[in-house]
């Protein structure tokens, strides 16, 4: 049933969908500067506006022109890897400030992701294979209590902790290169681990649950193989895949709590431009930083997809 | 990106599932938990004499009989601000929760009833695109474009930039979530049935779809105001969320973060009214969804 041609197709289809998720996010970013009430210009400037100054902004952010013009113009230039210049620093294309912050943003997620899977995932199967309740009620009052709380206030409680009190990490800061920011990321990274960690342990713990009723599984037991390998060999694989759904599904979450705990350990990515941005009204930054974390999300779960495909072996084996 | 990413079940509710408790006793701790709080925020300035933002006593003094979660830098009580702060938490979850709801939901059943064609693909991915935002970074780019100091009548500082953000953001997840499930429903039994006999579609919809679109979505805001608040008290401190003095719990802990040591009280208190919310709201979600199975069988 399933041919080469029909696959060629939903490929040639999904790429189609990622070109036009792509062009939206675009025109999200570019309209975002239009909804302020009045005019941009005028908000931007505040209390120092004055009509040459409004005028000077107005060219300087398009805003004189018509909206489709503008919009336009933004595709065009996004298109080129043009995001325009900081309004507070004009010798800084936003394309730099961006591709220099976009490293160690990225650095902070993979690590956490790391973190989180090597500590949730065992925690997962525990709690999926557990045949005591009390187990898995504790597990997840925890894991309520840890979904509500704000990121940021773990965040300052491993610094207090960890940094302060124990001075095994940094409160914070950043190296001037590999391997030694790893003595500033792992801190960082294991606060936004943490935060995630609920979402990893209850994927893995349902996943687990799941395999765990398929026949094979028993007919595993029934051969008489370990528990141990039972769950390694049988049970974990089944596990990967939601995994992946979830880093797919989470990738926007993570940028955002990654901009949270970077602002507080003071590491310069995203988090620390953007605040800065926010505090001099830096348009054109934000602009580009908002729009760089969407495509970096559309394009996350364009490969997602894709290992999705090459994992499976129920896909797999369909070619 | 994909369907299956529409998971009709909030995964709050889903960790509180796991807790195994029946329907009406996780609704009656959960609805009763909101209620008391709400009421100690009303109550409590009346009994104790000491408004939110009023001076009540030295600053920085560790809970005791007159103070029972101390006082702050300022010597304002912390019990009074931890529960008036509830006001105003569960002001902006209720209404970021609501707006995007009506109008998620609404979208979703639209995108759902037009299926298949240009419209219907247009319109989810515009869906992909919006949530595809990370939700503090879209915060951050609205509160510059709107400004972090705007107050709207009946909203304290701060809250009409971070409530345009919610909506903005939240109806893609609720147009996803109805999208997904007008699509189940359309080949359920009744919704067949009501097509035989005739019935326009204005009013298979009306009648048959949104009532059950929105029960499901009702159930999912619920849990999703856990995030919500989460969110709030997350954006207090990167100066996006509502501005002091009015008091939320992440702008009170944002505020104590220095006297975390010697002065715990100013954010263990709101911290912990933070976590027993989310329990009460995920235990109400998930009540909700018991309830809602127990109906459909």
């Amino acid at each position: 049933m399933t041919t080469v041609s029909s696959i060629g197709s939903r490929v040639g289809l999904r790429v189609l969908q990622t070109v036009v998720v792509a062009v939206f996010v675009t025109v999200i970013a570019a309209v975002l500067v239009r909804l302020a009430p009045g005019d941009a210009a005028t908000t931007l400037l505040g209390d120092r506006a004055t009509p040459e100054g409004v005028a000077r902004l107005q060219a300087q952010l398009g805003l004189d022109r018509s909206v489709f013009a503008q919009v336009a113009e933004t595709l065009g230039n996004v298109a080129r890897g043009d995001l325009g210049t900081s309004l507070t620093r004009p010798d800084q294309p936003v394309s730099r400030i961006v591709l220099d912050a976009l490293p160690v943003t990225l650095s902070v997620i993979a690590a956490a992701l790391l973190v989180a899977v090597v500590v949730g995932v065992p925690l997962g199967l525990i709690a999926g294979t557990t045949r005591r309740p009390a187990v898995d009620r504790g597990i997840s009052l925890a894991a309520i209590g840890l979904l509500a709380l704000p990121s940021f206030f773990l965040a300052i409680i491993a610094i207090l902790v960890l940094a302060l009190t124990l001075g095994i990490a940094p409160a914070g800061g950043w190296g001037g290169g590999w391997p030694e920011n790893l003595k500033y990321l792992w801190l960082p990274a294991l606060s936004l681990a943490v935060l995630r960690l609920p979402q990893v342990v209850r994927v893995v713990r349902e996943a687990a649950r799941e395999a765990s009723s398929h026949e094979y599984v028993e007919a595993a037991v029934a051969r008489g193989l370990s528990p141990r390998r039972v769950t390694a060999r049988h049970v974990l694989p089944n596990c990967l895949l939601p995994m992946l759904a979830l880093v797919g599904f989470d990738a926007a979450v993570l940028l955002s709590g990654a901009v949270v705990v970077e602002s507080i350990f003071g590491l310069p990515g995203f988090g620390r431009e953007l605040v800065t941005a926010v505090g001099t009204r830096d348009y054109p930054t934000i602009q580009g930083i908002a729009l760089t974390a969407a495509l970096f999300v559309v394009f996350v779960n364009l490969v997602v997809d894709a290992l999705y495909a090459l994992a499976d072996p129920r896909v797999r084996t369909a070619r | 990106m994909s369907a299956t990413a529409a998971a009709p079940t909030h995964p709050v509710a889903r960790v509180a599932r796991r807790l195994r408790l029946p329907s009406d006793v996780g609704l009656l701790i959960g609805v009763g938990t909101l209620a008391a709080m709400l009421a100690l925020a009303f109550l409590l300035p009346v009994v104790t004499g000491y408004g939110t933002n009023e001076f009540a006593g030295a600053p920085y003094q560790a809970p005791s009989l007159s103070h029972p979660f101390g006082t702050d830098q300022f010597g304002r009580d912390v019990m009074v601000r931890t529960f008036a702060a509830a006001k105003v938490d569960y002001m902006i979850a209720f209404l970021a929760v609501g707006v995007s709801l009506l109008i998620g939901t609404t979208i979703g059943v639209v995108i759902g009833v037009v299926h298949g064609g240009v419209v219907d693909w247009l319109l989810s991915r515009l869906v992909d695109a919006v949530i595809a935002f990370p939700l503090v970074i879209l915060v951050l780019a609205l509160v510059v474009a709107v400004g972090p100091e705007k107050s709207a009548p009946g909203l304290p500082a701060g809250t009409p930039a971070l409530l345009i953000a919610l909506f903005v953001f939240g109806w893609a997840f609720y147009a996803r979530l109805a999208h997904a499930q007008a699509l189940s429903l359309r080949e359920r039994e009744f919704v067949v049935a009501a097509r035989m006999m005739g019935y326009s579609r204005t009013r298979i919809v009306m009648r048959h779809m949104l009532p059950n679109v929105l029960a499901t979505a009702t159930a999912y805001a619920v849990g999703d105001a856990v995030f919500i608040i989460g969110a709030t008290a997350s954006l207090a401190f990167l100066g996006a969320g509502v501005q002091p003095p009015t008091p939320e719990w992440g702008q009170i802990m944002f505020e104590a973060r220095g006297v975390l040591e010697t002065a715990w009280w100013t954010s263990v208190f709101p911290g912990l009214a933070l976590v027993v919310t989310g329990l009460a709201l995920a235990l109400i979600a998930d009540g909700l969804i018991q309830r809602l199975e127990g109906g459909s069988k």
